[in-house]
C-alpha cells in the first residue's frame, strides 16, 4: 500500500466510524414512534429553548467579539497578552468546571447582588444564555481576529486619507472585508452555543420543561433509559450540526466577483 | 509647497534621520533608494500612519503633523493599489467623495475627465478581483485625485504592473501629472523610474537622505561617493586638487598623469588645494572618438577594448587605459554608433572624459575606493 492509498484509508475509517455511529441510533427508531414524540410538547419545547438560547447568545458573543478582535488585532496596548492568554480559558478549562466557576460566583458577595439587584441566572432561561455565551465568546473572537490579521490596515489607511474617519473606515471597508470571516465564526459559535451541555447544566440545572435544551434532554433521557427519546434528539442535533457545517462550507466557498 | 524639516522617527531598531525635502507646487519628486531605505516608513509618515520622533512636516506653511490622516489633504496609493476589494470600480472612484462630504455635482466634471483620461469607463462596474495590474493602479489614480488632493503619494507604483504594461502606465503617469499638474510624491527603487518621473529627486539610504536636487544634477553629479554607486557609476577614480579658482577647480590625475579643469557644480568650499578627492563621470558620459573627428575633442586617452556587453539598444563596454597604473572604464555607446565606429574586443580604441561631465567627489576615503 502506497503512502496515499494509506492516507486515503484512515480518512474513510474515521468517516466509517462516524457514520455506524449515527447508523447505530436507527436501531432504536420506528418510524410511527418517531414522528410522534417529534410533534410532542417535550421535543418541541427542548429544540425551542436550544435555538432561541443559541440564537441570543450567538448575537451577544460576536457583538462582543467583533470590537475585541478588532483591538486584538490592531493595536498593542498594556496587559494584551493577558487578554490573549485568558480568551483561551475556555479552551483550557471544560465547560462543567466554567459552569462551576459560575455557581460559585453567584454564590460571591458581588455575584449575589448581581443576582438580586440586576439579574437572575441560576436555574433561569438567562443562565442558559449566560453559559452559552462565556464558553464561545472566546472562540468567536479568536475566529474573527484571525479574520481581522488577513485584512492589511493599509485599506484603513487609504480610506482614511480619502477622508473617512477610522469609525468609517471599519464600517465601509473592513468589516465588510471580514464579512466571510465574521459569519463563519456566528455559524461556529451557533453551533458551540446549541450543543453546549456543561456549562448550561451548571448553571441552569436539568429541569424537564424548564431548562431542557437538547443536549440537557439527552442527558436527562438516558438517565430515565428512554434510550428512544435520547437517539431522536442526537439525531436532531446531528441535523442541526450537519446543517451549520453546510453553511460554513458555502460561506466559505463564496468569494467576490 | 510641501517640506519636511529635521523629521525624525523610529520604529523599532529602525530610524528616520533628519529627513530635509522641499516638494515644490506642481513638481514630482521622486524617492528613490534600495529595499529597506525607509521609503514607504517616510510615507506612511507623511500621511499620519506613523507619528514623528522629532521635526516636522509643513504643507504651504501650515504644521500637518499633529492632523489624522483625513485632514491632511494627502492622497495615497500603496504599493499593492489596495482598491477596496466589496466595491466596484466606481464605488472605489467615488468613496473620497462619500467619506470627505464633497459635493457630488461639483465633482462630477473632474470624475468624468479622469474616468476619460485614464480609460477606465469600460470597467467602472468591475470588482477590483477582475482588474489586471495596469487597471488596478489607474483606477487607483482615479480614485486618489478625486478629492483634490494637496500632494498625491504613490508608493512604488510600478512593482504590481506585469513588465509589458509597465512603459504604458509609467507614460500615462507622466501625462496624468503634466494635465492636472498635482504635487506629487513618488517612491521607488527603480532608477528609470525616478528620472522619467521626477522633476526633482532625493536619494534615501538606511533612513538617511543622500543628497536632493533636480533631475539632471541628480543624475550627472552626485556628490557623495554613496550616492554615486547607488546611481551605479563604475567609474569613479582618485585625484588630487590643483587649484581651485571662481567657479572651476583643477584637479590632478595622477593615474593618466593629466590635470582635468571641472567646473563646479556645488560649493567650492568643500574643496582646497591638495586635498584628496575622487572623480566620476557617468558611463554613457565617456566617449569613444570617432576616426577622423580627433581634434573636437579634449582629454583624449588611448585604450584598450576588454569586454563587449551587449544589451540591445545601448551596450556596455570596458577599456582598460592608464600609465602608471591599469584602470578600467566603464562606456555605455548605443548601438548605431558602436556599430558606426566599429568596436571590436582586443583592438585599441581613444577615448575622451569632458570635464563638463565629471563630478566631484570630498567624502570619500580614497585608500578605500581604490581597493
Amino acid at each position: 500500500m502506497n503512502f496515499k492509498r494509506f492516507t486515503i484509508a484512515i480518512a474513510l475509517s474515521v468517516t466509517a466510524l462516524y457514520l455506524v455511529l449515527a447508523g447505530s441510533l436507527f436501531s432504536f427508531l420506528d418510524s410511527g414512534r418517531v414522528i410522534k414524540a417529534l410533534t410532542s410538547e417535550r421535543v418541541f419545547f427542548s429544540v425551542s429553548l436550544s435555538v432561541k438560547a443559541a440564537i441570543i447568545a450567538t448575537i451577544l458573543a460576536i457583538t462582543v467579539a467583533i470590537p475585541a478582535a478588532y483591538a486584538l488585532s490592531r493595536y498593542n496596548f498594556r496587559g494584551k497578552a493577558v487578554v490573549d492568554t485568558l480568551l483561551e480559558l475556555p479552551l483550557i478549562v471544560t465547560p462543567v468546571a466554567l459552569g462551576a466557576m459560575l455557581l460559585i460566583f453567584f454564590n460571591t458577595g458581588l455575584g449575589a447582588s448581581v443576582q438580586n439587584n440586576l439579574w437572575q441566572f441560576v436555574f433561569e432561561f438567562s443562565g442558559i444564555v449566560l453559559a452559552q455565551f462565556l464558553t464561545t465568546v472566546g472562540l468567536a473572537i479568536r475566529t474573527i481576529r484571525s479574520t481581522f490579521d488577513e485584512i492589511s490596515p493599509r485599506y484603513e489607511a487609504v480610506a482614511c486619507t480619502l477622508g473617512a474617519t477610522p469609525t468609517q473606515a471599519l464600517m465601509t471597508i473592513t468589516l465588510p472585508m471580514a464579512r466571510k470571516g465574521i459569519l463563519a465564526a456566528t455559524v461556529i459559535t451557533f453551533a458551540k452555543c446549541i450543543g453546549e451541555f456543561g456549562a448550561t447544566i451548571m448553571v441552569a440545572g436539568a429541569m424537564p420543561m424548564k431548562s431542557e435544551t437538547m443536549p440537557v434532554s439527552i442527558f436527562m433521557r438516558l438517565g430515565s433509559a428512554d434510550i428512544e427519546g435520547m437517539a431522536m434528539m442526537i439525531l436532531i442535533l446531528l441535523a442541526v450540526g450537519l446543517s451549520v457545517l453546510l453553511i460554513l462550507r458555502f460561506i466559505l466557498q463564496k468569494k467576490y466577483d | 509647497m510641501i517640506e519636511f524639516n529635521r523629521l525624525c522617527a523610529k520604529a523599532g531598531a529602525f530610524s528616520l534621520e533628519n529627513i530635509d525635502i522641499s516638494i515644490f507646487s506642481g513638481d514630482c519628486h521622486v524617492i528613490v533608494g534600495p529595499t529597506g531605505a525607509g521609503k514607504t516608513f517616510l510615507l506612511e509618515t507623511l500621511v499620519g500612519l506613523r507619528d514623528l520622533s522629532s521635526g516636522s512636516i509643513l504643507i504651504n506653511s501650515s504644521e500637518i503633523s499633529s492632523l489624522p490622516p483625513r485632514d491632511r489633504k494627502i492622497s495615497y496609493v500603496p504599493q499593492d493599489t489596495c482598491l477596496f476589494p466589496n466595491m466596484t470600480v466606481r464605488e472605489n472612484i467615488m468613496y473620497g467623495i462619500r467619506m470627505g462630504g464633497i459635493d457630488h455635482q461639483q465633482a462630477q466634471p473632474l470624475v468624468d475627465h479622469l474616468i476619460d483620461f485614464l480609460r477606465i469607463g469600460h470597467i467602472l462596474e468591475r470588482y477590483p478581483g477582475k482588474l489586471s495590474g495596469g487597471e488596478k493602479q489607474r483606477v487607483a489614480l482615479a480614485r486618489a485625485l478625486v478629492p483634490r488632493p494637496l500632494l498625491l503619494v504613490l508608493d512604488e507604483p510600478f512593482s504590481a504592473i506585469d513588465h509589458s504594461m509597465r512603459e504604458e502606465i509609467r507614460r500615462l503617469i507622466k501625462e496624468l501629472l503634466d494635465a492636472f499638474k498635482t504635487t506629487t510624491l513618488i517612491v521607488t527603487h527603480d532608477l528609470d523610474e525616478a528620472f522619467f518621473l521626477g522633476d526633482h529627486i532625493s536619494i534615501m539610504l538606511n533612513g538617511q537622505i543622500l543628497q536632493s536636487g533636480d533631475r539632471e544634477r541628480m543624475y550627472y553629479y552626485p556628490r557623495t561617493y554613496q550616492a554615486a554607486s547607488f546611481l551605479g557609476i563604475k567609474n569613479i577614480f582618485p585625484a588630487r586638487v590643483e587649484e581651485v579658482v571662481d567657479g572651476s577647480v583643477t584637479i590632478r590625475w595622477e593615474a593618466m598623469n593629466e590635470s582635468l579643469t571641472i567646473p563646479c557644480h556645488c560649493s567650492q568650499k568643500r574643496f582646497t588645494r591638495g586635498q584628496q578627492v575622487a572623480f566620476g563621470i557617468r558611463a554613457e558620459a565617456v566617449y569613444i572618438q570617432r576616426p577622423g573627428h580627433e581634434k573636437t575633442l579634449e582629454h583624449v586617452f588611448s585604450a584598450m577594448v576588454k569586454k563587449i556587453y551587449l544589451r540591445g539598444r545601448m551596450h556596455t563596454i570596458l577599456v582598460e587605459t592608464g600609465q602608471s597604473q591599469k584602470l578600467t572604464i566603464e562606456i555605455d555607446i548605443h548601438d548605431a554608433a558602436a556599430q558606426k565606429i566599429g568596436i571590436r574586443e582586443g583592438e585599441p580604441v581613444r577615448i575622451s572624459i569632458l570635464p563638463r561631465w565629471v563630478f566631484l567627489i570630498s567624502d570619500v576615503d580614497t585608500a578605500t575606493m581604490i581597493k
